[in-house]
């Protein structure tokens, strides 16, 4: 088990991404943190990395680390063409987690969730979330939330919420994570201050600043989705997605005024990410926020990837049959998955159609000899004689 | 800290003071209603409505959960909102509730989850499925699991058996089988 007071503390960075700290504008700003500095000891910048440093050494052996080579070299690769000077500061720990997100400590450490990766339609999007990071760090805003709640008043309630976040796990549970997050919610302006460094990095690393509010608007069509409303982890301490979006679009007009060719980079994202597309569609899957998931399918896929899954899982009236409908069309395609005529022989089975249910489970075995379940699903061959 | 499928349920338990641990001494013992198991060696046992979880050396190393009769539309485990949404259908074939148990593992935490052998198995002469599972908790620790279950009159059974997988789950895998083909129908 990890110490709770490290843990606690790297959730308060978590949030120091989405929250607090004065702006640059302010008087309290603290100056840039240059390229390759590391706090004086003396000094409680220090203490505060000593703890990012432990919480970061747990973070290594997580069981929610992504640890594929290539996938991570590709992110550094984005993070490095971002960050210029500071890219050797920076530590970048993929994590398997549905939900959308990214944060920084002052550390260096740099996490990036895969429901960001699911979400991100090109390198540019993934792009301008990253920049918005590395602009807490180059601007040291956990340095600056640290020292807020040391002096706030209210800081027995912040570390009684702090304790409990903590004691859900590393990451945290996210009821608690956003509890924590609304403590902060006034602190918006420094978000205003980390989108404009994101936004800043895309333009001069040469990706589509148009592609910063994209993101946006797809996020905006999953919240829209929700039945429950309620905006997420990342939404809760951000500016308003809506004000966002009209920010960043405005910008995006004047940045590319002069017409200079950008990169959108929808290729090189894909070829990195395709290969886990499986497993990060799982992971949404297992959310079980059907109508979020569906606006993010309809968003991401023309060919209906995922939605014959969606609807199986889903399994209210009418469900079954659109499931069938949509493992039918993802067959067509060369590259679907085996496992689609299982799951369709599943469902065909339930549905009584015995004809086609054994034709597709006749498949299934024909593609996939080996397959691990091949005794089950021999039986269920059996079943519909 | 390791964090298994039925922490969450623990907790309710616990929260409830309803998870008094109580002997299972190595003889013919019901679970539920609807069979009986003769374990090899004693257990400590806390049970809860349709739940019983067994564990020799602590829960968090080791622990065999019998989910007892869940009916259609019944969660598959309790504790929290999540839970909620994994919802056990009569219909369902063993490779939906395979999905349901791992959707499980996975609220509570676990990660790279990975399924193997599913295959057809008696559940004390009753036709039954099974199936093995690995995953890694959240601070990296890694996990066996071995599940075997049956749908008998509309209600689902289930035994399902975690532990590390170095030490804790092998220690007592070899009773675990024996135990299993033990269920003999009350």
């Amino acid at each position: 088990m990890k110490p709770v007071a490290p843990a606690a503390a790297l959730i308060v960075v978590f949030l120091a991404c989405a929250s607090c700290a004065a702006p640059k504008s302010s008087p309290d700003a603290l100056p840039d943190i240059k390229p390759g500095q590391r706090p004086s000891l003396q000094s409680d910048e220090a203490g505060l990395w000593m703890q990012m440093d432990r919480v970061e050494a747990g973070l290594r052996t997580s069981g929610q680390i992504v640890a594929d080579a290539r996938l991570n070299a590709y992110v550094r690769e984005v993070v490095c063409r971002l960050a210029g000077p500071y890219c050797a500061d920076i530590r970048i720990y993929i994590v398997e987690t549905p939900y959308f997100n990214a944060s920084m400590a002052p550390n260096g450490t740099m996490q990036v969730w895969t429901g960001l990766l699911l979400r991100a339609q090109n390198e540019a999007q993934l792009a301008y979330v990253l920049g918005h990071e590395i602009g807490h760090f180059q601007r040291r805003h956990s340095l600056q939330i640290w020292r807020d709640i040391r002096s706030k008043s209210d800081s027995l309630v912040f570390f009684r919420v702090l304790t409990a976040a903590a004691g859900a796990g590393f990451v945290g549970d996210l009821a608690q994570l956003a509890a924590l997050a609304s403590i902060y919610a006034f602190s918006r302006d420094n978000e205003r201050e980390a989108d404009d460094v994101g936004f800043e990095l895309i333009a001069k690393a040469g990706y589509n600043p148009h592609e910063a509010a994209r993101i946006w608007e797809g996020l905006l069509k999953e919240q829209a989705a929700s039945p429950k409303g309620k905006p997420s982890i990342f939404f809760a301490t951000h500016p308003s997605t809506e004000e966002r979006i009209a920010t960043l679009k405005t910008r995006a007009q004047q940045a590319t005024a002069g017409g200079q060719p950008v990169t959108v980079g929808k290729e090189r994202l894909l070829a990195a990410v395709h290969p886990f597309r499986s497993l990060l569609l799982r992971d949404e899957l297992r959310r079980r926020e059907f109508a979020e998931t569906q606006a993010l399918l309809d968003r991401l896929f023309e060919n209906g990837a995922g939605l014959g899954e969606l609807h199986r899982l889903r399994a209210k009236q009418g469900d079954e049959q659109k499931a069938v409908a949509a493992y039918d069309k993802a067959l067509e395609f060369d590259d679907a998955p085996v496992d689609v005529h299982r799951a369709l022989g599943l469902l065909l089975s339930r549905a009584g159609d015995k004809a086609k249910a054994r034709s597709a489970y006749e498949r299934y075995l024909q593609l996939k000899p080996d397959a691990e379940d091949r005794e089950m699903v021999r039986s269920y061959l059996r079943q519909l004689e | 800290m390791p964090r298994p499928a039925t922490y969450a349920l623990l907790l309710a338990l616990l929260l409830s003071g309803c998870a008094t641990y109580s002997l299972v001494e190595p003889k013919r013992t019901p679970i539920g209603d609807l069979y009986t198991v003769e374990p090899q060696i004693p257990w400590s046992a806390a049970k809860s409505g349709k739940y019983e979880i067994w564990t020799v050396d602590g829960r968090l190393l080791q622990q065999l959960q019998f989910v007892n009769g869940l009916e259609d539309g019944e969660p598959m485990f309790k504790g929290n909102e999540q839970y909620k949404k994994q919802v056990f259908r009569k219909s369902m074939p063993a490779s939906d509730i395979m999905e349901l148990v791992v959707d499980g593992l996975a609220s509570d935490g676990a990660q790279k989850l990975a399924t193997r052998n599913l295959k057809p198995a008696p559940f004390g002469g009753q036709p039954g499925f099974r199936f093995e599972a690995n995953f890694v908790t959240k601070d990296g620790l890694e996990y066996e699991g071995l599940v075997v279950g049956a749908i008998i009159k509309d209600k689902l059974y289930l035994i399902k058996y975690t532990g590390t997988r170095a030490h804790y789950h092998p220690k007592h895998k070899e009773h675990v089988e024996r135990l299993i083909e033990s269920i003999r129908m009350q």
